[in-house]
């Protein structure tokens, strides 16, 4: 669906009496001023007005951009503003447009972003070269448009059926049809089978965050490694669910890889008065995922496990990215023969 | 000083003719209003524009009768002709819709902050024109106003006057360095500059700094399930780095800001979820703790095999809400309960941990669990400056 953004009210009064005062500050006193050298001193005022007026204004505003080029291309981001009937400056919080920008199909053009600290945009121009653009006041090259955000804060979310949601039990009533479809949908996300063919459904509880302890380049690094993934997938947008999505994917691979080597009667007993086999292959999970490239893995049975699953392609190469996961329960669906 | 203030600026030339505060922002009013009358007086006495009407106004005024009127009659015509009037408020009419116009910019790029916030925000910053007061108290982050808004946004010059209870993080836009503000006398309500180019971070109320892990179920290896009703934790702060009069102000690290940002939203359900399921498991690989195995007889180490080799049950923390397939098959497990021997693997008992009797091992679970816990939030979140600490367990039903 096309859809583009309209001019407000107010914004149309803006226009008529700028467009009103031009007229009685610019243009008519160029008529009754005597020689031509009046009508050049009252430019030449207007001028030298506007431009100091900018200046002196500009500087107070703290996110603006201090250098002189910062401060130019700042007035005419503003000026450029008045005239366009779309809003060209946006600003960008927890990973999210305060508008629907992804979803207008004729891209509005962009004069700056307002990106907050925990946001990483990525914006790419006609030739296909992309670049990340950083918090703060970030100007918008001709020919760029967004292309991915996200937010690099905490994150949390649920992989497969809800804590207390049995998926094996079929008979809930008052649940319309998209419940029972949202219902299969989670369960299909970590349903899996033991060594001993028994299905086995897990909730996981999942929390990530970007905030490892990286310089700001392998930051950018990272975001552009992340948007390239997604890029050559097709996705573009908002890429947090997407990111929740290949996350929970990637613990469900390994969960499964594990499982494979279990019988359900190895889940239910203890091997050790302290640790279950279940803390165990959490243990190695919680490892295995935030296993990096060059990274080091003290321990040689995770790092055959790791070895055994290939690589956890790409978080392994996401540096700052930090993963934890917890069981939340588990649920088996046929009787220990 | 402020110690926000405290950064090192680059133009110092830039900084000094646009530098915000009271004393400054009146030299700049005085300034342009002198500038504004010598360029005016420039314009009247040397007539560089003279308009095609100047003529026809000269007919309106009389022709003077004495020395006095002759000398208004001069002014009149210098100072309020048109080619004057229109050459001298020309710059001014423009130096004021410039500003209208970055007013309504900002207002649009912030459309929470009003207008008038932004009018009020430029005018502040050039000229001082009014003292902004703001209030946080407790509870602010629930309904966020206009103005803290603005102050979230735009940031200083403000005074922020908070109560004792509060604790802010202010964020330099310029450098983007964090610092932690809170008051040093426990019952004053404080007042804080806040400067230009500061914005309020986050705000986070004291009872926001608490929090209460509720329901924590947990089963042992001989089916025995604990329920504890309640833990109630508390984020604290490492000592102080600077201290001044009124309250205390300390660098944190970005990582610190943004969990601290995080316990006043919304956001704080995050924290919450990962607190109870670090807890969750602590204590389940930590069982021994709360049901101390002292008092279960050594026979118990024989028993425990044959029932495992009876038939297989849940043991894993998760397995409360197992599938009723599993519920179903346990059948034969559930009634080895009803005739059972070891009758003190069954009983209720609720106690209360802070009792004197556990005190000691009260003691030892507060610290290993908060020593848990702090590892586990460094580990995850790598706070540097906050640290957490249990100030009560609640009762503790074991149900055998």
């Amino acid at each position: 669906m096309e859809s583009s953004p309209q001019p407000s009210k107010s914004r149309i009064v803006q226009n008529y009496l700028i467009f009103a005062l031009a007229i009685i500050l610019i243009i008519f006193p160029f008529y009754i001023l005597k020689s031509i050298s009046s009508a050049v001193l009252f430019l030449f005022l207007i001028l030298i007005s506007v431009g100091s007026s900018f200046f002196f204004w500009v500087n107070f505003v703290p996110f603006f951009p201090e250098s002189i080029s910062g401060v130019i291309s700042t007035i005419q981001t503003l000026i450029l503003s008045i005239f366009r009937s779309t809003k060209s400056i946006y600003h960008i919080q927890a990973g999210k447009f305060d508008n629907d920008y992804f979803v207008i199909q004729n891209k509005p053009k962009l004069g700056a972003l307002l990106i907050d600290e925990n946001s990483v945009v990525i914006v790419i121009n006609n030739g296909g070269k992309k670049r990340v653009c950083s918090p703060g006041y970030q100007f918008i090259n001709t020919g760029e448009q967004v292309l991915h955000t996200f937010d690099m804060g905490f994150h949390h979310f649920y992989w497969g059926p809800l804590e207390t949601e049995n998926p094996f039990n079929n008979h809930i009533p008052d649940l319309n049809l998209n419940q029972i479809h949202l219902r299969a949908l989670r369960v299909a996300q970590t349903k899996c089978q033991t060594k001993d063919e028994i299905s086995v459904v897990p909730s996981f509880s999942i929390f990530y965050d970007f905030s490892s302890l990286a310089g700001k380049k392998q930051l950018e690094e990272m975001s552009l490694n992340i948007s390239n993934h997604f890029f050559a997938s097709n996705i573009n947008g908002e890429l947090q669910i997407e990111i929740n999505k290949l996350i929970g994917e990637r613990v469900t691979k390994i969960w499964k890889v594990l499982l494979k080597k279990t019988n359900v009667k190895q889940i239910l007993s203890p091997t050790d008065q302290n640790l279950s086999l279940m803390n165990m292959h959490l243990l190695s999970i919680n490892t295995i995922i935030n296993t990096k490239i060059a990274g080091d893995t003290s321990d040689s049975h995770i790092l055959k496990e790791f070895n055994k699953l290939g690589n956890i392609k790409p978080l392994e190469q996401w540096g700052a990215l930090n993963i934890r996961v917890f069981l939340n329960n588990l649920w088996i669906q046929q009787e220990v023969p | 000083m402020n110690p926000v203030n405290q950064q090192k600026k680059k133009n110092p030339i830039k900084d000094q003719l646009f530098i915000v505060n009271k004393p400054a922002g009146k030299l700049r009013l005085i300034l342009i209003m002198l500038l504004f009358l010598i360029y005016w007086t420039i314009v009247a006495q040397t007539k560089i524009a003279p308009l095609a009407i100047t003529e026809n106004f000269l007919a309106l005024i009389p022709t003077p009768t004495n020395f006095t009127s002759g000398i208004l009659r001069d002014i009149i015509l210098r100072y309020f002709s048109p080619s004057t009037i229109i050459f001298t408020v020309t710059p001014l009419i423009i130096f004021l819709s410039v500003k209208k116009m970055i007013s309504r910019y900002l207002h649009s790029l912030f459309p929470s902050t009003g207008l008038k916030e932004t009018e009020q925000y430029l005018s502040n910053c050039a000229f001082s024109f009014c003292n902004r007061d703001f209030h946080i108290h407790e509870g602010v982050h629930i309904e966020p106003q206009i103005n803290q808004e603005h102050l979230k946004f735009l940031g200083g010059p403000a005074n922020i006057n908070f109560s004792p209870s509060s604790t802010f993080i202010i964020q330099n836009i310029n450098n983007r360095g964090f610092l932690l503000i809170s008051s040093n006398y426990p019952g004053n309500t404080e007042n804080f500059p806040l400067s230009h180019g500061d914005i309020i971070y986050a705000v986070i109320p004291k009872s926001n700094r608490q929090m209460l892990l509720k329901n924590l179920k947990i089963q042992d290896k001989y089916q025995r399930t604990t329920n504890i009703n309640l833990i109630n934790l508390l984020f604290f702060f490492n000592k102080s780095q600077k201290i001044s009069a009124a309250f205390i102000s300390r660098k944190i690290s970005v990582h610190d800001a943004r969990f601290l940002s995080y316990l006043g939203y919304a956001s704080r359900n995050i924290i919450h979820h990962f607190l109870h399921d670090e807890t969750q498991n602590f204590l389940n690989n930590n069982t021994s703790m709360i049901f101390n195995d002292k008092s279960i007889p050594s026979s118990i180490n024989h028993v425990h095999e044959k029932i495992l080799d009876i038939a297989p049950k849940k043991l894993h923390k998760n397995y409360a809400e197992t599938a009723p397939a599993i519920i179903d098959k346990s059948r034969g497990v559930n009634r080895k309960h009803k005739h059972s021997r070891y009758t003190f693997l069954k009983k209720i008992s609720v106690f209360s941990i802070n009792a004197k009797d556990d005190e000691d091992d009260c003691k030892h679970l507060i610290i290993e669990l908060s020593n848990h816990l702090n590892e586990q939030l460094k580990s995850f979140f790598h706070i540097s400056t906050i640290h957490i600490s249990i100030i009560e367990i609640g009762k503790i039903t074991i149900n055998g």
